[in-house]
């Protein structure tokens, strides 16, 4: 266990270089900079421009900017942002719990639905149901975010009224961040409502980001079911009376759950990438839409910490994966 | 009484006839051979004795009574309160025939449980005390072992225990030392013999090795093409086939052959039938074996026999084979 967990470490160091190299020199691939951005159309000098420019370090050659940083980094600095001149993690860290609220909300929906529904689709192959179920999944995995997005907002917001359009809590309400989390901070004040309002406007975004992980888990559930069922050892089940329920939810599923759980860890990727859209188009206060914000404004040490972050974010949740992987399949827990 | 009686059996997937007309009796305390090529239907008839045909398998039977209860009239849960306790079914793939995914004595346990023992403590020492029946060392610490952990023999042991915890009164074993090798093949069988004598069962055991029931059968039942075509005693249908495709797989066993050889002098190679078993859509219209039978005339062509009292039990033969092994007269000018 401690052998698995320090080749894993390992690994890290040249995935997490990698990250920081591409980071750092696709921002700096763009047109303009920091600098420019701010400066607009505000009839700012050459020599002014310059100024700000060397004071922030953009003049000197890229190899050097990039070895400072790398310095940096190493010692655990992301740099300050050149917009607001905050700590790149102070900024992250305050809007990262959004985002994971956010994600968390969108897996849990997408297992919820996803789970079932390929274990439906399973039992009844080759069914109306299971045609319909799989057919559902296959729009849902084609359809893209924002597109997704804006028709849910039309449908549910603006025609039928029944969920906010934007943001995470209604403005009748103010929250001090206590854990980040709105649904616990909500919990934990006094304000009578604030919960459902949280949950409400979670709603939209949750199935807006939690469509594609549910279509690749339904999909997943119902092959690996399928294969499950074939196998021998549900004939021996069945051959021992057990009821139905039973060989499927203690006998087929345990075993379906292996490669499902595999792709669950896949789609954080997804998930967080998706995040990156589905904050933007909802106004939703996580580091998706601080990122393209500070994109739009070149801040490049915002961008790079935050890109580090994710990659960093989806490789712990990836460990985690591999670790709960062992938990449901002996055959690799045990291997010594 | 007899314990399983079958007549005309019949299973059917889609258009393809995998079982026709199968009459089978069990008395209990008797071992039962069933021998046959693949294909031949023994599976498939012991998979509808369990009730474990899966749609759009169709079972049909003028009868099938065990112990006297028409199984085809009771109700799933009721056949199903039956199977693991009074019939009891191994199979062939000891490495895939137990789940994977849970330790062999939760396997064990699992079939105490369902069919009553509530107790964990008493379930906890059955588990160790069969275990220790089939022979395995060390049964207390091999509980918590996982299918993957050990050999084939040892999984197959675990399958046997676990088949016999309920004490049923039919044992039905499918080719259960095929897989196995050799020496490990003849523990097995001779464990299996064993038990059988040790609690009275019925044991019906399928497997296509005729040298296999020579040593264990009391009866053995011919099995070509989903239909019986040869029912007698060992003994005597070991000494006088009356089925030419019995005679054949008795001609075509390595033993006999060396036997013969050294009688005889005879040098050559192994008589081996000509030609394959038919497939489910190019089954001839007359005898099912004629193409292959040495011994074929227009009758043969034209017209199925059914499977009649002759020679030493029943047989499916127009002119079943004389001691002589050759022909006899055409059963239908010859009034019996």
């Amino acid at each position: 266990m401690l052998r698995f967990l320090a080749s894993r470490l390992i690994v890290l160091v040249p995935t997490l270089l990698g990250v920081i190299l591409l980071a750092f020199f696709l921002v700096r691939q763009l047109h303009g900079d920091a600098v420019e951005v701010r400066a607009g159309e505000r009839g700012i000098t050459e020599e002014q421009l310059a100024e700000r420019r060397h004071a922030l370090g953009l003049d000197r050659p890229l190899h050097e900017q990039f070895l400072s940083y790398l310095g940096d980094v190493v010692q655990g600095d992301l740099g300050k942002s050149y917009v607001t001149q905050r700590p790149v993690l102070d900024e992250f860290a305050e809007l990262f719990p959004a985002t994971i609220e956010l994600s968390v909300v969108a897996m849990i929906f997408a297992i919820v639905i996803g789970l079932p529904a390929g274990i439906l689709a399973a039992l009844t192959r080759g069914s109306f149901l299971d045609h319909g179920v799989m057919g559902a999944a296959l729009t849902g995995y084609s359809m893209p975010i924002f597109w997704w997005a804006i028709l849910l907002i039309v449908l549910f917001s603006n025609t039928l009224g029944l969920t906010p359009v934007s943001g995470r809590l209604d403005i009748l309400y103010y929250i001090e961040p206590t854990t980040g989390f709105m649904l616990i901070d909500t919990l934990l004040s006094d304000e009578a409502g604030a919960f459902w309002s949280a949950l409400h406007h979670l709603i939209l975004p949750s199935i807006v980001l939690g469509t594609i992980p549910l279509a690749v888990i339904a999909r997943m559930t119902r092959s690996a079911m399928l294969e499950v069922l074939g196998e021998d050892y549900i004939r021996t089940a069945r051959a021992k009376g057990l009821s139905p329920r039973r060989v499927i939810w203690v006998h087929a599923l345990r075993n379906a759950l292996i490669p499902v759980v595999t792709v669950i860890g896949l789609q954080t990727g997804t998930l967080l990438a998706g995040a990156v859209l589905t904050e933007t188009i909802f106004s939703w206060p996580g580091v998706g839409k601080w990122l393209i914000d500070a994109i739009g404004r070149r801040d490049f040490p915002a961008v790079q910490g935050g890109i580090l972050l994710i990659a960093m974010t989806i490789i712990a949740v990836n460990l985690v994966v591999d670790l709960l992987y062992g938990l449901i399949n002996p055959r690799i827990r045990l291997q010594k | 009484m007899a314990l399983l009686e079958i007549r005309d059996l019949s299973v059917r997937f889609g258009r393809f006839q995998a079982v026709s007309g199968v009459d089978m009796t069990v008395e209990a305390g008797e071992i039962v051979g069933v021998v046959g090529e693949s294909g031949s239907g023994k599976s498939v008839t012991s998979l509808a004795v369990m009730g474990l045909i899966d749609a759009p398998g169709k079972v049909t039977a003028k009868s099938m009574a065990f112990d006297g209860r028409d199984l085809l009239a009771l109700s799933a849960k009721a056949r199903r309160r039956l199977l693991g306790r009074d019939i009891a079914m191994i199979f062939q793939e000891p490495m895939t025939s137990l789940n994977p995914s849970y330790t062999v004595g939760f396997q064990i346990e699992e079939v105490l449980a369902i069919h009553g023992l509530k107790d964990r403590r008493k379930r906890r020492e059955r588990a160790v005390e069969l275990l220790e029946m089939v022979g395995i060392p060390d049964a207390g610490r091999r509980l918590s072992s996982f299918p993957h952990q050990l050999s084939g023999g040892m999984n197959q042991r675990v399958m046997i225990a676990m088949s016999v915890a309920l004490d049923p009164r039919l044992l039905i074993a499918d080719e259960p030392t095929t897989a196995l090798d050799v020496t490990i093949q003849a523990q097995i069988l001779r464990l299996l013999v064993d038990l059988q004598r040790q609690k009275g069962m019925g044991l019906v055991f399928i497997t296509h090795d005729l040298g296999v029931l020579a040593e264990i059968a009391d009866r053995v039942i011919v099995m070509y093409a989903g239909e019986v075509v040869e029912m007698a005693t060992t003994a005597d249908l070991f000494a006088r086939p009356a089925h030419p495709y019995t005679a054949a797989l008795l001609n075509a066993l390595p033993d006999r052959a060396v036997v013969e050889a050294k009688v005889t002098g005879w040098r050559g190679r192994l008589p081996a039938i000509p030609g394959v078993v038919p497939g489910p859509f190019d089954r001839p219209a007359g005898c099912l074996l004629q193409p292959r039978c040495a011994f074929a005339d227009e009758r043969c062509v034209a017209v199925h026999p059914d499977l009649l009292p002759g020679g030493n039990g029943a047989v499916r033969c127009h002119r079943p084979l004389m001691p002589d092994g050759q022909p006899g007269p055409d059963r239908m000018e010859v009034p019996a």
